[in-house]
């Protein structure tokens, strides 16, 4: 009876493993405006999701927890016309970077922006 | 104007599976002179349309695991409400910190990852077969 003992125990690390990337995804997302998606996709693909599915179920996930965070900001803080203007610019551009995905996987775009995120980082971090 | 620019390169960042946000937010504090929790906002705003279109291709090409999704919401909207509530408490140049620290790390994993799929894709280059196109095979 060892396999049923194993198969009991992954099925509650699965279920472990469920509730801290739901947990934490959302943590991540209401707390920082975004970034949800940087904790959920790896997780996602730990967890035996290819690539694209798990981008897609992420998304899935996060999209209903980003408009209920917006409504908690937009009422909180209020919303800006520079907000606006974002999300108008990001239409075009999101279309465009989808367009590009598959021939833009170069391992420069993805150390341009570790390179990017690390140097913004650092820059908040000290002013 | 500006805010249009920044909100065009988060998309195509986004679009390109990198996550637009981590180029929005600092671009919003440092150029345009929001504080990090209206930049945050912005950041939110900024996800919806692209993303709504996005979700709706996903759905209709079935690689979303709705099951899974469903059984995830239910923590992720605790985690959320948690999260909120930390935004809106903690003052502004201490969720500042937190983010920063948040996009440094971000930015090691985006490193290590990316070295690592390169160099994967180098030794699938050079493999017998010489299909060099099957990059979201995993390693582990």
């Amino acid at each position: 009876m060892n396999f049923v003992k194993r198969w009991g125990t992954m099925a509650r690390t699965t279920r472990k493993r469920q509730t801290l990337l739901g947990l934490m995804t959302g943590l991540i997302n209401g707390a920082f405006g975004g970034g949800g998606g940087m904790f959920a996709v790896p997780m996602l693909i730990d967890m035996g999701k290819e690539q694209h599915d798990a981008q897609a179920t992420a998304m899935a996930l996060i999209l209903p927890m980003t408009v209920a965070t917006a409504v908690a900001y937009v009422w909180r803080a209020g919303i800006t016309w520079q907000a606006i203007w974002a999300a108008l610019g990001s239409i075009p551009g999101a279309w465009l970077g989808a367009r590009w995905m598959g021939r833009m996987r170069s391992v420069w775009l993805s150390r341009l922006f570790a390179a990017f995120a690390l140097l913004a980082g650092i820059r908040m971090l000290l002013l | 104007m500006l805010s249009a620019l920044i909100g065009f390169a988060s998309g195509a960042i986004s679009g390109l599976g990198l996550g637009g946000g981590t180029v929005l937010m600092p671009l919003m504090t440092a150029f345009v002179g929001l504080s990090q929790l209206e930049a945050q906002c912005a950041n939110l705003i900024a996800y919806l349309p692209s993303a709504s279109v996005a979700l709706r291709a996903h759905i209709r090409a079935r690689r979303v695991d709705g099951a899974l999704v469903r059984k995830l919401l239910i923590w992720g909207f605790l985690g959320m409400a948690a999260g909120i509530a930390v935004a809106f408490f903690l003052p502004n140049a201490w969720l500042k910190k937190g983010f920063a620290v948040f996009l440094i790390g971000v930015g090691l994993w985006q490193f290590r990852e990316g070295e690592r799929a390169h160099r994967r894709e180098k030794r699938q280059d050079s493999g017998p077969d010489g299909c060099g196109e099957g990059g979201n095979a995993r390693d582990r």
